[in-house]
């Protein structure tokens, strides 16, 4: 290590991606001494695996294999779990950086949250359900997937809705439209009035420039937010007002401050209520009578009715606001009484006064001004009008002032203004309804000068107005001369502009600019302390909606000005970009609703309400249209609902930062977006899924719950086509390499969809079928023969789609001809690419790419980065499937750890519990604590009459319920009862042990009470949630789960574990490249290794290759092991050593091997002694003597014979013109079926290297399928490219060899052509595979581990157990395991250093517990037990009867079960324990 | 906006309406239509099925001429789009720079390279053109529902000639939605229909074209809009008895002038052999029978 000595090294790991890799790694270093964080950017750890159905080539479930992994990375004191965040940056170097990580906000507290699901229930928001590939819905609150760890909630959002940043006051439309889509109006109103304070107000007269920003205008129209807005109030008002009473604050909670709001209209109004909610005590003072300025005294009532207005204001000051009405400050009070009596004063009075227009004429009577004539209208007055009434103006005032003449009786209205039409100031719609009325508009005229006879006002006479504003934008404007009309009306009411009432203020201080008040932007401060304005006074708050913004900008400065805070901090307003509309949630399709209307000729006679809203219906209706841009709407729904308040609305985005040793990136892969692969029709024909969303399909947690059906219809396929290589193998869409999984994964997905439907009909299209991992042939083979699934072997020339059956016809090309086939669903086998943001990774760590985007890496170590300290496990690495995958986390996590060896234990947490209690005398005395699981259980089964129940159960002393048992403050709460009642068992009666016994253990531990004193009652997964329709039998059978529970904890016993002292160093068994490897590795790690081989020399099977596939060649590295293995003090070699004898258990082994010892004379044995064992046996090259004329004719090799022979120049080769290869010789067949993996490449390589020294000599390959998977795929490309010639032979129909004076002639029938080929050869080369070795059978038998039926040595788990076996403390490496390149030989052995590290790395192991033991009395050495233990852990010992190592069992029970002398008990779960648990359930019946 | 025009010899004989369409759409659009002047025949197919010289001679001899005019060049034959863009591709390597080379000695000056050819579905289905198509469309083909076919010519190869997803383009389609038709979804968009092999083997033919009517019709269209006079050519005539009815099959200028109400095209459909205007006049009954 070239690390810097000055600095000591950081004992902590940090593994970017909690897939499988990530997990492995965290697991394997967490368990050798190590503290990990464990960082993922999605919501859960779990990765793809989780996504999968079934795993190949076992056919086993995804999640059950992966669970306890999950579960095991959650539980485990030294991994901290990080989730949705990222990895930022990195700097330092190895055994010191300093990371920074992003973490993105959960909005729910992962703590608290218990995944009851109440918060999913009412949210009423649905998006794309990514787990499920979009195949399903989920809502904006939401678990990643049932078995999500951690398992909690989160929320996503997307920032905020262009309607709610829109809006000057903020309101959240998208909130409100969510509540009303689901029928909540009462809701909604809640979410309405947390910004608006005028519900029904805004619902009628605001301007809403929300609706223009709404983004489903960008689909059809946008949503009719403020009649939304309304409707709320309309249905929602009893319901709001019932659960939030206007209750001023209590007095006790009363500020002392007054504060003194001058206008009662909607601005006034807002600050005033936000200010007696924040317990002030406010005074309106205003000019009317009643609460509402221009709301009462200037809209129509048949636009706003006066009811509406008064219920709102009303609402309002009930919640302790003081109104002084009929005052006008200045006049009935002045200003400095006012300021005089009050801590800080609103200015809110408005614009009160109408403008005048000064010509000649002005005088006459039936000149009125516009808003003096609204005003009295709108109080209820009736003022007189003329017959023909000419409103000069083009604002919304002029509107209301013409329909209210109307209404008051005018024949005729007419409006005048000098805009054009287009540029009126009143909305549109305003000029719409006036015109429905009847009213005639006539723009672009402007008054010159009024027509008077007598006292009486005749006429105006107008010009054509040709423009109003000049270059500059102000109001100036110019008339067509000579244009002149004169409109005749007896009235002219003017409605050109507002103008303030400022003269109370006089000799105050405040500073006015223009006849407003001149204000601070942000603060609305005045020049004078204390004094605030908002409202139209300010300039701002020309719409009831910006009032009211106003309003609670001042009411927030009164308050921190009152409370001595800064008023400008934190309020800066800066608007986003603007959101676009989401992709993710579903699109409800309807068009705009329009609001129903009064019939213009009714409506025009009086002042009842014009607009007479949505029906309820429609308004939910048209709720349903928001397409939820912000995703979480903020409606609050879920604070509510969760009784945990778990909710965090206000997170935000966190940086972290963490000092570690070493980094390991796991981040995984993505796959190919098919839709770049047009041709198959992905995204367009609705029955093309990807392998991905077929996989979901099939999955029980799925979206169709594991049924198999057509997206177009929901009909049951029958005809299914698997496409392979999809973005794989495929130059022109930017993936060369072979994916490496999809031929397997589509078998997998072929065999699975036609277990769940036997009569789907599955079809594989492929190029090569590339099951070349262990048991994979014999997978592929038992899909054809005994699923019927069909492999065809042809590139598909077209996908097209009937559009009436939505079938899919595909055309390929197979046997020489052309054909055509329906099917009924199409599978594309999506490729693997580098996993999303792989740049963004590397550029954070620091670490460079490959070609082809994934993680660079050492071929001779590849888990090494170009980063020192930086590793890479799993498909960043290159595609590969979970044993691979599995192998190099663990070789990560090795690499990782020797890295930091020296510092191994220094970060890790061990945790000191109180002294245990001695119950031996102590007389039973049990707790029973039954959960609620918030209303999981509750709602199902009668808690309380369990807990009742479980009082009058003997031995038990105390019984309670609580809401979350699993809670901190319930743990701590059980932790105290343990102490008051001195109890000494306890019983939770709640979920499953699977995921919460260790929880419940470890809270009596901190009371000071032995752990296995615990009994835990499924009452939910295993009652409540199968037995919901049935509450009472479901009660009863709580209790009866609670009493067995009861009935066996009494039983229980303390137990102990006791430590076994560990021989910290291990024995390699096999000298080969994975063997040094391995052995290399244990020295790093810090302890010993002895490695031994049968052989004279190390160096095994690479000793024979020449030509590397990448990198390095072989020699080199063979020189380099050997070199370093020497030098290595911590390294024992023993070369010619047999094992002799062999026993132990992990932590102790005792094996005796016996080497040469001088010439002829007897062996000399010695005994070695270690804690661990790692099995590295290799596989030489089967020799195929008797296949084509090997051993027969001297033309005739093997692939690594050749490979020798071109490397040191054999004549026979170097002068060749033509060499032939045929694969699969010794593989594949009746007697060794299975896959060699590397001899495709091995020709391939060779034929590439015969064709760099001779390219005019021609090679051919005669083959089955090539099987250059992953990178390798570029080997068999340029081999290609060289003009090497590739012939494919059918399986039965192998190719025949004949050997003539001038060559050998092999003849073939090549598949695709389907021709005779026969071509003469100087040099034949057989691809023969690779075979177990001699010995392995024997080997396996001492060690106690099994073998395959090839010979191989057989592992826990072929999926992921791959370096382990059933034995603790056995590991396995090396191509004894099966068939592999160098590279992987090199994971796999550090890997298994991994796996092996979790005991090396321990002075001692604990064992006991819940283990089986043996009563030797009662033994008869019957061999049962020896045979049934799936572990061989059982022996006879020399007393001749079983033993049982506590060190080694597993605690199955099996033995214990099949011991027909009953000598066997199984610790925790014995016979006696057992039978009181049936006993306690009979009770009644014994 | 102008643009060399390269009309080829379809659209001055047999694409007749082609030619007048495109000019009349263009000219409302506000595009401005030079036709290059002494243009030769692009070579289509016989030039490169049997004289790779010829294949890149023939059409490079119109760039040439189009360099000259300082603008880029409108091709709305689909065959010369396709000869030319080839050209331009083949010009940097090979056989092709040995055409080039050719060329500048018999035209005495040198082949420049930066005149860039667009089909009239790449002019149009810019946002910006898309927008102006809608301002334009005064009688839209509302409840129209028309297939849209591109054939094999204006994506293949991709890398020479492709605009847009050769697999999938969208550019007619987006054009006939702007004019208010309706784009049925169907698998053919970019199927052969035969191309010049009408003469040698008019039984493959037909079998092609009836795949290609059928699968219209399948999909619920009631015409089918082209933008290449070989594909209609082929569709129009070789389609009798293919499906239960005749589909009409149109030029897509044509169907956006119709839309534009543009009196230059009006007349142009009884050219062809099935008659549009029953699909037509159904589309916009209400305001009487527009003529096409």
């Amino acid at each position: 290590m070239s690390r810097a000595k000055e600095t000591k090294a950081n004992g902590s790991v940090l593994v970017v991606g909690a897939g499988i890799a990530g997990m492995q790694s965290a697991l394997d270093l967490a368990e050798s001494g190590y503290l990990v964080h464990l960082v993922t950017d999605e919501p859960s750890i779990g990765g793809k695996m989780a996504q999968l159905d079934k795993t190949f080539p076992t056919n086993d479930c995804a999640m059950c294999l992966m669970g306890p992994k999950m579960t095991d990375c959650q539980n485990h004191p030294n991994i901290d779990l990080y989730t949705m965040t990222t990895l930022a940056g990195v700097e330092g170097e190895a055994g010191n950086f300093k990371v920074k990580l992003r973490a993105q906000p959960r909005y729910v507290d992962v703590e608290e949250c218990t995944a009851c699901g109440e918060c999913e229930a009412v949210c009423p928001v649905r998006a794309r359900d990514e787990f499920n590939e979009g195949l399903g819905e989920r809502r904006a609150i939401y678990k990643q997937f049932p078995q999500a760890v951690p398992n909690a909630y989160l929320i996503e959002k997307r920032g905020t809705p262009p309607c709610r940043q829109t809006c000057p006051a903020g309101c959240n439309a998208q909130g409100y439209a969510a509540m009303i889509g689901e029928g909540k109006f009462g809701d909604a109103l809640e979410v309405i009035e947390r910004r608006i304070p005028f519900p029904g107000i805004c619902g009628r007269i605001c301007h809403h420039p929300c609706e223009s920003e709404c983004n489903r205008g960008e689909i059809d129209e946008p949503l009719s937010i403020a009649a939304l807005k309304r409707a709320a109030a309309d249905y929602g008002w009893e319901e709001f007002v019932e659960n939030h009473p206007p209750t001023p604050v209590p007095e006790g909670e009363r500020r002392e401050e007054r504060v003194a709001v001058i206008g009662g209209g909607p601005a006034g109004l807002t600050a005033a209520f936000d200010l007696v909610r924040r317990g002030y005590r406010v005074t309106v003072y205003d000019a009317l009578p009643a609460p509402g300025g221009l709301l009462i005294g200037g809209i129509p009532r048949y636009r706003l009715p006066r009811e509406i207005v008064e219920r709102e204001t009303q609402y309002l000051l009930a919640h302790g606001i003081e109104f002084v009405g009929n005052t006008r400050v200045g006049e009935d009070i002045s200003f400095e009484e006012i300021r005089s009596k009050h801590a800080a004063v609103v200015l809110a009075v408005g614009l009160p006064r109408g403008r005048s227009l000064p010509l000649p004429g002005a005088e006459a009577e039936g000149i009125v001004e516009g808003l003096a004539f609204l005003r009295e209208a709108a109080l209820g007055g009736r003022p007189p009008v003329g017959e023909k009434v000419l409103i000069i103006g083009g604002g919304n005032a002029a509107m209301d002032a013409a329909r209210t003449a109307l209404r008051l009786g005018a024949a005729e209205v007419h409006v005048a203004c000098v805009e054009a039409r287009h540029e009126m100031l009143a909305h549109e719609w305003e000029i719409e309804e006036a015109l429905e009325e009847g009213v005639k508009l006539h723009p672009a005229w402007g008054p010159q000068e009024y027509i008077v006879e007598g006292e009486k006002v005749v006429g105006v006479r107008m010009q054509r107005c040709l423009s109003v504003f000049d270059a500059e934008g102000r109001f100036n404007p110019q008339y067509e001369p000579g244009s002149d009309r004169v409109f005749e009306a007896d009235m002219v009411i003017l409605c050109i502009g507002q103008a303030s009432e400022l003269g109370f203020l006089e000799g105050s201080g405040v500073e006015t600019s223009r006849g407003l008040i001149a204000v601070d932007e942000l603060t609305l401060a005045t020049s004078e302390d204390g004094i605030f304005a908002c409202g139209d006074i300010t300039g701002r708050g020309a719409s009831v909606v910006e009032a009211i913004a106003g309003g609670h900008e001042a009411a927030e400065s009164v308050a921190r000005y009152l409370e001595g805070r800064d008023l400008r901090e934190g309020r800066a307003k800066e608007k986003g970009e603007k959101l676009p509309p989401p992709e993710t949630t579903p699109r409800h399709p309807a068009g705009r609703h329009s609001v129903r209307m009064a019939d213009p000729a009714e409506r025009a006679r009086d002042f009842r309400e014009v607009s007479l809203g949505f029906d309820r219906e429609t308004a939910v209706e048209e709720a349903k249209r928001c397409v939820h841009c912000g995703i979480c709407s903020e409606c609050l729904q879920c604070e509510q609902a969760c009784e945990k308040n778990a909710l965090r609305h206000q997170d935000a985005e966190r940086e972290i930062e963490l000092e570690v040793g070493s980094i390991i990136l796991a981040p995984g892969y993505s796959l190919f977006d098919a839709e770049l692969a047009g041709e198959y029709g992905y995204g367009l024909y609705r029955n093309v899924l990807t392998s991905i969303e077929f996989e979901r399909l099939l999955s029980s947690s799925g979206p169709t719950k594991g049924e198999v059906v057509r997206p177009s219809d929901g009909a049951h396929p029958r005809r299914i086509a698997f496409i392979q290589c999809v973005g794989s193998r495929d130059v022109s869409c930017d993936a060369e390499y072979c994916s490496s999984i999809c031929c397997m994964y589509s078998t997998k997905e072929a065999v699975i969809a036609k277990e769940h439907d036997p009569d789907i009909e599955p079809t594989i299209f492929y190029l090569d079928v590339r099951s070349y991992g262990k048991k994979f042939d014999l997978y592929v083979q038992s899909a054809r023969e005994n699923y019927g699934v069909r492999y065809v072997r042809s590139m598909i020339s077209s996908v097209k789609e009937d559009p009436r059956t939505a079938n899919l016809i595909i055309r390929y090309y197979t046997d020489g001809e052309l054909r055509e086939e329906e099917f009924d669903m199409v599978v594309l086998a999506v490729g693997v690419r580098p996993p999303t943001g792989a740049e963004d990774l590397a550029r954070a760590a620091g670490i460079e790419l490959n070609e082809y985007g994934f993680a660079r890496t050492d071929p001779y170590d590849p888990t090494r980065t170009t980063r020192e300290g930086v590793f890479v496990a799993g498909a960043f690495q290159r595609p590969q499937d979970i044993p691979d995958t599995v192998m190099n986390a663990s070789a990560a996590a090795a690499r990782a750890s020797s890295l930091l060896a020296e510092v191994r234990g220094d970060m890790v947490r061990e945790k000191s519990y109180p002294e245990e209690r001695d119950v031996s005398g102590e007389e039973v005395r049990v707790g029973v604590f039954v959960c609620r699981c918030g209303i999981n259980i509750a709602s199902v089964v009668d808690v309380p009459a369990v807990v009742e129940y479980a009082r009058g159960l003997p031995g038990v002393v105390h019984a309670e319920e609580s809401v979350y048992t699993c809670s901190q403050d319930s743990l701590k709460k059980i932790r105290t009862r343990i102490q008051e009642h001195n109890l000494n068992r306890v019983v939770v009666a709640s979920c499953t042990i699977r995921t919460h016994q260790p929880l419940f253990r470890e809270a009596l531990r901190e009371a000071g009470l032995n752990q296995f004193l615990f009994e835990m009652a499924n009452i939910r997964d295993q009652c409540s949630w199968v037995h919901r329709d049935y509450p009472d039998l479901a009660t009863e059978k709580a209790k009866d789960l609670v009493k067995m529970a009861v009935s066996k904890v009494r039983e229980h016993r303390p137990l102990h574990l006791s430590p076994v002292p560990v021989v910290q160093k291990a024995l390699v068994i096999g000298g080969g490249v994975a063997g040094m490897t391995a052995a290399l590795e244990v020295a790093e790690q810090g302890y010993e290794a002895f490695l031994v081989d049968r052989e004279r020399e190390l160096g095994g099977m690479l000793r024979r290759l020449r030509f590397p596939v990448e990198g390095q060649a072989p020699p080199e590295l063979l020189e380099s092991l050997l070199a370093r293995v020497d030098a290595n003090p911590r390294v024992h070699v023993y070369t010619e050593a047999r094992i002799e004898d062999f026993s132990g258990h992990v932590g102790h082994f005792q094996t005796t091997i016996s080497l040469p010892h001088g010439e002829g004379g007897p062996r000399k044995l010695v005994q070695l002694d270690h804690g661990v064992v790692i099995v590295a046996t290799g596989a030489p090259e089967f020799r195929p003597d008797g296949h084509y004329l090997y051993g027969e004719d001297p033309r005739v090799l093997t692939g690594t014979e050749l490979e020798e022979a071109v490397a040191r120049g054999d004549a026979r080769v170097s002068e060749a013109t033509s060499v032939a290869m045929i694969q699969c010789v010794g593989s594949r067949d009746e007697e060794r079926n299975y896959c060699s993996r590397t001899c495709c490449t091995q020709s391939v390589k060779n034929a590439l290297e015969l064709k760099r020294r001779r390219p005019d000599m021609d090679v051919f390959v005669f083959y089955r399928d090539m099987r250059t998977y992953g990178f390798n795929e570029r080997l068999y490309r340029e081999a290609r490219e060289a003009g090497v010639l590739f012939i494919q032979f059918a399986d039965e129909d192998r190719p025949r060899v004949e050997a003539r004076e001038d060559g050998l002639y092999v003849a073939a029938r090549d598949l695709l052509s389907g021709r005779e080929v026969t071509v003469r050869a100087d040099i034949l080369a057989l691809a023969a595979g690779a075979v177990a070795p001699e010995g392995t059978a024997e080997l396996a038998s001492a060690l106690k581990v099994p073998v395959d039926e090839n010979g191989f040595l057989l592992e826990t788990h072929i999926k992921l157990g791959p370096m382990d076996f059933p034995s603790q403390g056995i590991f396995l490496c090396g191509s004894g395991h099966s068939p592999k390149f160098i590279s992987e030989a090199i994971y796999q052995a550090q890997g298994a250093v991994a796996r092996a590290a979790q005991f090396l790395s321990r002075d001692q192991l604990m064992v006991g517990g819940v283990v089986s033991v043996v009563d030797p009395d009662k033994c008869a050495a019957c061999l049962t037990c020896v045979r049934a233990c799936p572990y061989s852990v059982p022996f006879i010992n020399d007393d001749g009867v079983a033993e049982i190592e506590a060190v080694q069992c597993q605690g199955c029970g099996i033995c214990a079960s099949e011991c027909p002398a009953k000598a066997i008990q199984l610790q925790h779960y014995t016979d006696q324990q057992v039978r009181e648990k049936v006993r306690g359930l009979f009770a009644e019946v014994i | 906006m102008r643009y060399a025009y390269y009309p080829g010899c379809s659209l001055h004989s047999t694409a007749e309406e082609y030619d007048i369409s495109t000019r009349a759409v263009m000219k409302a659009l506000g595009v401005e239509l030079l036709e290059l002047e002494d243009w030769s025949c692009c070579g289509a197919t016989p030039a490169h099925s049997s004289d790779k010289f010829l294949g890149v001679a023939l059409p490079m001899r119109n760039l040439f001429i189009a360099e000259e005019t300082g603008l880029d060049v409108l091709a709305p034959c689909a065959a010369c789009y396709n000869s030319l863009r080839h050209a331009q591709a083949a010009a940097e390597e090979g056989e092709g720079q040995e055409a080039r080379r050719a060329l500048e000695q018999i035209l005495g000056r040198e082949y420049r390279g930066d005149v860039q050819v667009l089909h009239p579905l790449e002019l149009l289905g810019g946002d910006e053109m898309l927008e102006a198509v809608r301002q334009k469309v005064t009688r839209p083909l509302r409840g129209l529902k028309v297939a849209t076919y591109y054939g094999c010519l204006l994506g293949r190869p991709a890398r020479e000639v492709a605009f847009e997803d050769p697999e999938r383009p969208v550019s007619m389609d987006r054009l006939m939605e702007a004019a208010g038709a309706e784009v049925v979804r169907w698998s053919y968009k970019t199927d052969c229909c035969g191309g010049s092999l009408a003469v040698a083997r008019p039984d493959l033919v037909v079998e092609l074209v009836a795949g290609i009517v059928r699968a219209a019709l399948a999909a619920g269209a009631e015409a089918i809009v082209t933008a290449c006079p070989l594909c209609q050519s082929n569709l129009d005539t070789r389609q009798a008895g293919a499906g239960e009815r005749p589909v009409p099959v149109l030029y897509v200028t044509e169907a956006l002038a119709w839309a534009m109400e543009l009196p230059e095209a009006s007349g142009l459909g009884r050219r062809h052999l099935v008659d549009p205007a029953p699909a037509l006049a159904a589309v916009n009954s209400q305001r009487g029978m527009g003529e096409l």
